[in-house]
């Protein structure tokens, strides 16, 4: 990372190639469309580019940097071209406990799998909300509408979602 | 706001969900606490945990070159000039919209090595002109500099002039002054005589250096060809104190060095002589000092 902030193009290039599919994935995962997802990759590693120098290992890993950086625009995009009334189209993808438990070709990566049995021992209630938080991007009382259950009760499952998945990451992260 | 109260914000903002003034409030916090800045670390990892749930899908390859040719550009930017820059981006506009349009890519070596020629290309053309402009620029600095020094070497030659004028009358007021001042020196007047009954004088002059200064009023103007002499007559013998015209107003000054020999003259006069001065008085009297 410090490589690419000095303007080490090949560290760049190195750098896209480890983690564009992976980012990709997630922009897919959240935006509606494919030529939308490039379009905000680029973007972001446009922005990797410029702002390498601002990330401070200090700060958390790569991978959560960037990751932040893909969602972050990721659902900026979302909230500006979309409308509030989500379609038919969203409504099909709320099949998440299968499209995370069925997905074999998640992260190969040992962190990867560790973290889809963390999210198994996750009560699905919790689960759910913290899927529609985190790609969907609704907010807490977005989702509370979505669910048709009282604000409280979302943050108390978003709540107890993470802390569980913390407890569970804590001997690995 | 107890830490409890935090640790929501802190999700919340893992999240993006807080707006700008709710996240400056919490960072706020954040720099000043440091539990609560671990607690946000802690969160961290969990959070973006999620994202590790998605299966990972390769980009289509153009997005790669596309993306690495704009950070070639913004890296090659930051050396160069804006007319370079416009016409960069203008090069990959142009080649991202024609890829845009075409189904298939297809990067042979041929096609990638006449891209890279014409990039080529155009970026030296721009930097050619680009560097026009900047020799055309600085041309025209020069001359504008040049002129304006000759026009600042002009004033300071006037201000030299000036300040040797100031300097001189500057010495001369110093000189009056220790005339005046000296211990040794001595002031006379003279009177005028039957010729210029109104014309008078004050002589002051130091017996030690001999300085003299001499001021005169009412005198009659000198005719053609002659000029006023002052006279120190010491021991019956005149020496002269040099020669001095006057104004139209009959006012004349006179400064300068009486000889030795003429240091304890106790008579004093002004005479009328040829311009350039005599060895001994010729001419009438003008003035006279009373008998001491």
């Amino acid at each position: 990372m410090r490589a690419v902030a000095r303007g080490d193009e090949q560290a760049f290039a190195d750098l896209y190639d480890r983690y564009s599919s992976i980012l990709f994935g997630l922009l897919l995962r959240i935006l509606n469309g494919r030529a939308e997802a490039e379009d905000v990759l680029q973007e972001v590693f446009i922005q990797v580019w410029q702002k390498a120098g601002d990330f401070n290992e200090d700060r958390g890993r790569a991978f959560t940097w960037l990751v932040t950086l893909a969602r972050s625009r990721a659902i900026d995009r979302l909230r500006a071209t979309e409308s509030r009334d989500r379609t038919a189209v969203r409504a099909a993808r709320e099949t998440i406990e299968g499209e995370i438990n069925a997905d074999e070709e998640a992260i190969r990566s040992e962190e990867g799998a560790f973290v889809r049995s963390a999210l198994a021992e996750i009560p699905a209630e919790q689960k759910r909300t913290l899927v529609l938080a985190y790609f969907e991007g609704l907010t807490q009382s977005e989702i509370a509408s979505r669910l048709n259950e009282p604000l409280g009760t979302v943050k108390t499952r978003t709540r107890a979602g993470l802390t569980k998945l913390r407890e569970l990451l804590r001997s690995r992260f | 706001m107890a830490h409890e109260d935090y640790i929501e914000r802190i999700i919340l903002d893992l999240l993006g969900e807080l707006d700008p003034a709710e996240r400056g409030e919490l960072e706020t916090h954040l720099a000043s606490c440091a539990a609560c800045s671990r607690e946000a670390k802690a969160w961290r990892n969990p959070v973006h945990a999620l994202a590790y749930t998605v299966a990972p899908i390769a980009p289509p390859a153009e997005v790669r070159a596309q993306l690495l040719k704009r950070v070639a550009v913004l890296k090659a930017e930051s050396s160069t000039t804006s007319s370079a820059k416009q016409a960069n981006e203008i090069s990959v506009d142009q080649e991202k919209s024609h890829q845009e349009k075409s189904n298939v890519v297809v990067l042979t070596p041929r096609s990638a090595k006449d891209e890279a020629v014409r990039f080529g290309r155009s970026s030296f053309f721009s930097a050619a002109i680009a560097a026009a402009l900047v020799i055309a620029a600085l041309i025209i600095s020069l001359i504008y500099l040049w002129s304006r020094n000759q026009a600042l070497q002009t004033e300071l030659a006037q201000t030299y002039g000036r300040l040797s004028q100031v300097q001189g009358e500057l010495e001369q007021a110093r000189d009056e002054k220790i005339i005046l001042t000296a211990a040794e020196s001595r002031i006379r007047v003279l009177e005028g005589t039957k010729v210029a009954p109104r014309a008078n004088a004050v002589l002051s002059y130091d017996r030690q250096t001999g300085r003299t200064l001499f001021y005169a009023s009412n005198l009659p103007q000198a005719p053609a060809g002659k000029a006023y002499q002052l006279w120190f007559i010491a021991d019956s013998k005149p020496i002269s104190a040099g020669v001095f015209s006057v104004d139209d107003a009959g006012r004349a000054t006179l400064r300068s060095q009486v000889p030795s020999s003429g240091l304890n003259a106790s008579l004093f006069a002004v005479t009328l002589e040829p311009a350039a001065g005599v060895s001994s008085p010729t001419g009438d009297k003008y003035l006279l000092s009373s008998a001491s």
